[in-house]
């Protein structure tokens, strides 16, 4: 019978073969650079970070200053910013996760308490001093007594207004004010120019539940407590918000439009809307690109600080901002935290973010000259910045963003116009939604 | 001894052999000048199995293997994890039937299932229907045109939804939209189109009639074209009228084509997804949300949510309820067609 195995001399010709052909392999691989030895290739050792971001990201304007101080460094801009995208990329144990990425509050609280994000506390620690406190805070895990991303835009709300509008209306806004006295000014805007100054979707969605949000963040309140344990939006400050938003809602001077769709964008450049209270971000997102001309308020408009809510209110809340973040999964963490504290703790890189259009965490930029003196041609020569320096100073650090935000906001959202419409009592409705609510976020425990 | 039928060699004995003829127990066999290659090869082809055939099952592996990861592995995988608690991070563990539990009390669950029946009870007969009415209209013979109006009909199926939801959107968007602008002209409106939780219906429900209507146009007219001409030739001749032979030819000979639109429709809508995303959002408070997505935002939604366990279990409710509903709308369609 046939020998069908494999004789000695062909095993060790074979071994020898593939052992050599390993060695050659791994030597051009590991040596790309031809001649040079391994050891002065390591000198010069280029690491590359991916970085993912949306289109037209403040990054981009950090990047060539990062790259020029860390040449060794270089910075992969890749256009995702979808979060399924990025938790698929976790669930594959990391594999295409990125270095760097640019998470909304809740996804850094609710990845953060899972230990898979990079821990920063060091770092936040040593710029604390110079840091916005109240998005410090957002950042901060409280069940580790961590901090898991490193503080980004700030997410302060105001309200953007048009000069001329006001003044054919007789209207000016005072230093204070409450939001009583905001309707009663609607009302006499709206008398005069026919222009609204709200906006309150009827959608039945979280755009729905915006401007209650906001009250109840001035006022201290929030969705649920700093761990989110228990969920809080139907206390006493919840129904106090509540009342707020139903006189608002009752008053008739809103637009029934989403803000960040293009039916209100219409109504901003059409000349229909004299107030919008709306985030920071809202200047270059809804009014610079709207504001082109005499009818849509060109140099027109301005930024007022919010009514007060009560007592102790602030005059800020919270709507949107991120934070820059990593995971354990990358493989240059100090590389990482370099950009962290590059891009947002220091003048040169806060600045970039700042004319980007951002609201950076970085105190020392928002006392600068260069920050206060942006200007835009929407806005005319008003030093709009210098307000929102003040919210700043005045940005709750109770606004806690815990993993059930986004489905709580959907929530209140789908129930809150019966509310508003006064057919539901506020304290019933707000029971019921908190109910819904605690029953969701029992799935986050 | 061995008794030999005539009739082998004519191809009837299974025939023969089957039960109602009741002459299973006669022993048949075969004489050797009959015997055909195939039935003599089978206890062959079963002593060397598989690899006797390796070179045909590698032709037809590459629909196994896509099956096997694209659709057989996800399933299984979604099914474990309808029992797992799992936010796509941390890992996962089990909780046997409480995903099902939470899903089927939560009232959002209740609320997507009634607005899937609001759709069906819309959507279904007029899935049905206009097909109907176009694919007769298309097969006229006098009709004119015909290619061009084929062509047209056919071209909502091959462009994109989404697109073509945002245009709809503008459509009915708002007191500017174009919509309420031709109404204006007629002194009706405006009407909140998509903020109305009745009226936001129509949007929905006229993008998915406009994107559906030529695939099952194409189908009907199909199944119009492949009714022996003789069979109408045949009723003339015995001076059937046009209605009459619609009636009594025509939509009996439909039945199949009429029940898988039936069946395709009702799936169709269970499984809607990109026109309340793209229009409403699932808004006016969750009246157009629909289940699949219900189950994408709770699931893997931008919204931030991560109940990856219990948007499994929704996909196998929904499953579940629409193989129930498929299986009783083919058993009433095929008894009505024994009677």
């Amino acid at each position: 019978m046939k020998n069908q195995g494999i004789s000695r001399r062909r095993l060790v010709g074979t071994g020898a073969g593939l052992t050599g052909a390993l060695a050659v392999g791994g030597r051009a691989f590991a040596s790309p650079q031809g001649g040079a030895s391994r050891a002065a290739y390591r000198d010069q050792d280029e690491i590359t970070l991916n970085v993912f971001v949306h289109a037209n990201h403040p990054f981009d304007k950090v990047k060539p200053i990062y790259e020029a101080k860390y040449p060794n460094v270089k910075l992969n801009m890749m256009e995702q910013s979808d979060p399924a995208i990025f938790r698929a990329s976790l669930a594959a144990n990391g594999k295409g996760t990125p270095d760097i990425f640019w998470p909304e509050i809740d996804m850094v609280q609710e990845l953060g308490k899972t230990g898979v994000l990079l821990d920063v506390t060091e770092l936040v620690k040593k710029h604390e001093a110079e840091l916005a406190p109240g998005k410090t805070a957002e950042c901060h895990i409280a069940s580790t007594d961590t901090y898991a991303a490193f503080p980004g835009d700030i997410g302060t709300v105001g309200i953007f207004y048009r000069q001329d509008l006001l003044e054919k209306a007789g209207v000016s806004i005072p230093e204070t004010w409450t939001w009583d006295e905001f309707i009663e000014a609607g009302k006499t805007i709206k008398d005069a120019t026919g222009a609204a100054s709200l906006v309150i979707p009827t959608t039945g969605t979280a755009d729905s539940a915006l401007l209650w949000s906001f009250i109840l963040c001035q006022i201290g309140g929030g969705i649920t407590n700093a761990d989110g344990t228990e969920v809080t939006l139907d206390d006493d400050k919840g129904i106090a918000a509540m009342e707020i938003a139903q006189k608002l809602y009752q008053a008739d001077i809103a637009i029934d439009e989403v803000p960040t769709e293009e039916n209100y964008f219409a109504e901003i450049a059409a000349g229909n809307v004299a107030m919008t209270t709306q985030a920071v971000w809202y200047r270059g997102f809804g009014i610079e690109p709207n504001a082109t001309d005499e009818q849509g308020g060109l140099g027109q408009w301005r930024v007022a600080l919010l009514p007060t809510a009560g007592e102790g209110s602030a005059r800020t809340a919270n709507y949107g901002g991120a934070a820059i973040a990593s995971t354990t999964y990358t493989q240059h963490p100090q590389e990482v935290m370099n950009f962290m504290e590059m891009a947002l703790g220091t003048m040169e890189g806060a600045e970039a973010c700042g004319q980007w259009g951002i609201l950076p965490p970085y105190l020392p930029y928002l006392q600068s000259e260069s920050w206060s003196s942006v200007r835009s041609e929407a806005f005319g020569d008003f030093a709009f910045n210098e307000v929102w320096t003040e919210a700043v100073n005045q940005y709750p650090g109770t606004w806690h963003k815990q993993p059930v935000f986004a489905e709580a906001m959907t929530t209140v959202g789908a129930n809150i116009l019966p509310i508003l419409e006064g057919s539901t009592d506020i304290t019933e409705g707000l029971k019921a939604i908190g109910d819904q609510v605690r029953e969701l976020n029992s799935r986050y425990q | 001894m061995e008794h030999r039928s005539p009739l082998a060699s004519r191809n009837i004995l299974p025939l023969l052999a089957s039960p109602r003829t009741g002459l299973h127990s006669m022993q048949i066999t075969r004489p050797k000048s009959f015997v055909m290659t195939k039935p003599d090869s089978r206890p062959r082809i079963r002593r060397r199995g598989i690899l006797a055939y390796w070179h045909e099952y590698l032709f037809i592996s590459p629909f196994f293997i896509l099956f096997a990861i694209f659709f057989a592995y996800p399933i299984a995988w979604s099914l474990i994890l309808s029992f797992q608690k799992w936010d796509g991070v941390t890992a996962a563990t089990w909780v046997g039937l409480d995903n099902y539990r939470f899903v089927l009390r939560d009232p959002i669950t209740r609320k997507v299932f009634t607005n899937t029946f609001r759709y069906f009870i819309v959507l279904v007969p007029l899935g049905v229907f206009l097909p109907l009415v176009f694919g007769v209209l298309l097969n006229l013979p006098f009709l004119r045109f015909r290619g061009l109006f084929r062509t047209l009909i056919f071209l909502p199926t091959v462009t994109s939804l989404v697109g073509v939801g945002i245009v709809w959107k503008l459509l009915f968007g708002s007191a500017n939209g174009w919509i309420n602008g031709i109404l204006a002209k007629v002194g009706m409106g405006p009407y909140n189109w998509l903020k109305d939780p009745w009226l936001a219906q129509v949007p929905i429900d006229s993008l998915t009639i406009w994107s559906t209507l030529g695939f099952a146009t194409l189908i009907v007219l199909g199944g119009l074209q492949a009714i022996d001409e003789d069979i109408y030739d045949a009723a003339r001749i015995d001076g059937a009228s046009a209605f009459n032979i619609f009636w009594k030819i025509t939509l009996p000979l439909m039945r199949p084509v009429m029940v898988f639109l039936l069946i395709t429709s009702t799936i169709g809508v269970m499984t809607i997804f990109s026109q309340p995303y793209v229009i409403t959002k699932g808004g006016p408070s969750n009246e157009t949300l629909s289940p699949v997505m219900h189950m994408y935002n709770i699931g893997i939604g931008s919204s931030g949510a991560t109940r990856i366990g219990d948007a499994s279990a929704l996909s196998f409710i929904l499953s579940a309820a629409m193989i129930v509903i498929v299986v009783a709308q083919f058993l009433i369609t095929r008894r009505k067609e024994e009677i």
